[in-house]
């Protein structure tokens, strides 16, 4: 063994800045959901708590392995039913954002109509959706996509609206068109904004599903949830909402990934240094 | 292409408490480098903008070669006061921008953007965002970005304002030399006279309230500049001379501005 260090061979500036592994970081992390975990076993094993209330690990090891075999078709079925409600949603919201950015008329037609909405709480329609649509996927569906685009399409004009006007200006100044001034200097500026409203959604469309289930349909998680609780079997009841929780996380992270190689010129992953002891490393 | 003549005539602009500019009229020969000076809320930038094409003028006219201009176009490309680079894009895709939209083919465009980035002293840095550049170098990016359509018309807004002594002479001496080579109007408005007075032609006085042209200095020092003619009698004359008129259009209780 020798002494010297091997020079690091020629790295990117990321890489050299990369943060050591700190401990004292991780242990502090570990802190909340360990104690939690401990608390959860010593209320639940110690009969301190009814199982009825707070079932114990082991409980909902068991409601896990009874459900097994219905939970294949009823993730499907709300997966599908979820990323078809989100997907549409994004694509009108954000469509009718970029539309309103690039036509006056459009703006002045409905921006006041999206900025009334937005207080609006969705669930809040779900018995109208009821009364207009009637139960089944297609109004659950309607709902999801309905919760999605009012987000995303006040996410995409606020964003506009907050282009920094200089841009415009200096795209003007070398010769750029309203359509190009839209692609080149609108676009890219919005973009992560977008991203940020994207995920925002993407989290609020499984509640959005949730509740569209509850209201009624015959297969599902948010089914599977119902028929448990009929049952008093709040292990079971629990296993579903850890299973929602692990779909949500993927699309999460999923979403996070795709994004990335489209904001790199952010600040997002440069977050070091004096700021980052204030602001916390993303 | 080859510098333009500048023609402003009786340009007003009142944004409605009062004109700021009155009655600007200013002739800016083709390769001729104008600066102007005069007090904060003079309305230099509001003059720039309107050759810019960026502001509405209520009366008079901006003309290029004898055209009239209309709204803001390429032909008189500007260096904003403020950060104008775009995050999004790289150095090299900034540079490119305006010949981007202007059609320019793909290779004509990467030779072009390379020799005016090798021009501002961004060779090396094509590939990096504008996060990771200092003010300085930003600063360069604009100016990149600006020459690369080569304009017939410069249009520069306290550029280096916000830079150390330094990097602003640096910068200073650079732009004389792009000038000195490639010829070019440039209309250059700053707060420091011996920036005026080292980068002009002529140095241009705008009075406030409303804003006019009070008086003009011409500049006859040849091109390109030594950095050490900021030290010269002759010099410090006529920066004297600018700031004299500067006074006198001032006022006494004008000099708080
Ligand atoms: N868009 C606007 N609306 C209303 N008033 C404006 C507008 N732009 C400028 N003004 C006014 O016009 C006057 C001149 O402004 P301008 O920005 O041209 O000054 P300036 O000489 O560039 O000042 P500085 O040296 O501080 O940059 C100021 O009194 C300012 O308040
Ligand atoms: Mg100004």
């Amino acid at each position: 063994m020798t002494a010297v260090t091997a020079p690091a061979p020629a790295a990117t500036p990321r890489a050299r800045k990369r943060p050591r592994v700190d401990v004292r970081r991780i242990a502090l992390r570990a802190v909340v959901p360990v104690g939690l975990i401990a608390l959860w076993c010593a209320l639940s094993y110690g009969d301190v708590v009814e199982p009825l209330y707070l079932p114990s690990p082991t409980g909902m090891w068991e409601a896990f392995t009874q459900l097994r075999p219905d939970l294949p078709s009823a993730i499907a079925t709300t997966v599908g039913m979820t990323l078809t409600g989100f997907l549409l949603g994004t694509v009108l919201g954000v469509g009718l954002g970029l539309l309103m950015a690039y036509s006056a008329t459009a703006r002045v037609l409905l921006s006041d109509a999206l900025d009334a909405t937005r207080p609006v709480p969705v669930f809040a329609l779900i018995p109208l959706f009821l009364l207009w649509f009637g139960i089944g996927r297609g109004p659950q569906i309607a709902l999801i996509a309905l919760g999605t685009s009012v987000i995303l399409g006040v996410t995409t004009l606020e964003a506009i609206r907050n282009v920094n006007p200089i841009h415009v200006r200096a795209a003007l100044t070398l010769g750029a068109t309203r359509g190009t001034i839209y692609r080149r200097v609108v676009l890219p500026s919005i973009f992560p904004h977008l991203l940020g409203a994207i995920r925002v959604a993407a989290a609020a469309s499984w509640g959005l599903d949730v509740a569209a289930e509850l209201i009624g349909s015959q297969n599902g998680l948010g089914y599977l949830m119902i028929v448990r609780q009929q049952y008093l079997d709040t292990a079971g009841i629990l296993v579903v909402v850890v299973v929602y929780a692990v779909l949500a996380l993927v699309l999460d992270r999923a979403i996070v990934w795709l994004e990335r190689p489209l904001t790199r010129w952010t600040h997002r992953d440069q977050r070091a240094g004096v700021a980052a002891s204030i602001l916390g490393r993303a | 292409m080859s510098p333009a003549a500048l023609t402003i005539t009786d340009a007003t602009v009142d944004f409605g408490a009062g004109p700021v500019l009155d009655r600007v009229s200013l002739d800016v020969a083709a390769g001729e480098f104008v600066c102007v000076v005069g007090a904060s809320g003079s309305g230099k930038t509001t003059l720039l903008n309107a050759i810019a094409g960026l502001v509405e003028l209520d009366g008079g006219t901006v003309a290029v070669d004898g055209r009239q201009v209309a709204g803001p176009g390429p032909d008189r490309a500007v260096v904003f006061q403020d950060d104008a680079v775009f995050p999004w894009l790289t150095v090299a895709r900034n540079a490119a921008f305006g010949l981007q939209t202007q059609g320019v083919a793909k290779a004509a465009r990467r030779e072009r953007v390379a020799e005016v980035l090798a021009t501002v002293g961004l060779t090396g840095h094509e590939d990096q965002w504008p996060r990771e550049l200092s003010g300085g170098m930003r600063k360069r990016v604009d100016l990149a970005r600006a020459l690369a359509v080569r304009p017939p018309v410069l249009l520069m807004d306290e550029p280096y304002g916000a830079l150390d002594m330094l990097t602003k002479e640096k910068l200073q001496g650079d732009l004389d030399t792009i000038v000195s080579h490639e010829g070019m109007t440039v209309v250059f408005v700053t707060h420091d006279l011996e920036e005026a007075v080292f980068l002009a032609d002529r140095v241009v006085i705008l009075a406030s309230h409303p804003g006019r042209v009070a008086a003009e200095v011409q500049i006859p020092f040849a091109r390109p500049r030594d950095p050490e003619l900021r030290l010269t009698p002759d010099f410090q004359a006529l920066r004297g001379e600018v700031l004299h008129h500067l006074q006198a259009v001032a006022g006494p209780a004008g000099v708080a501005a």
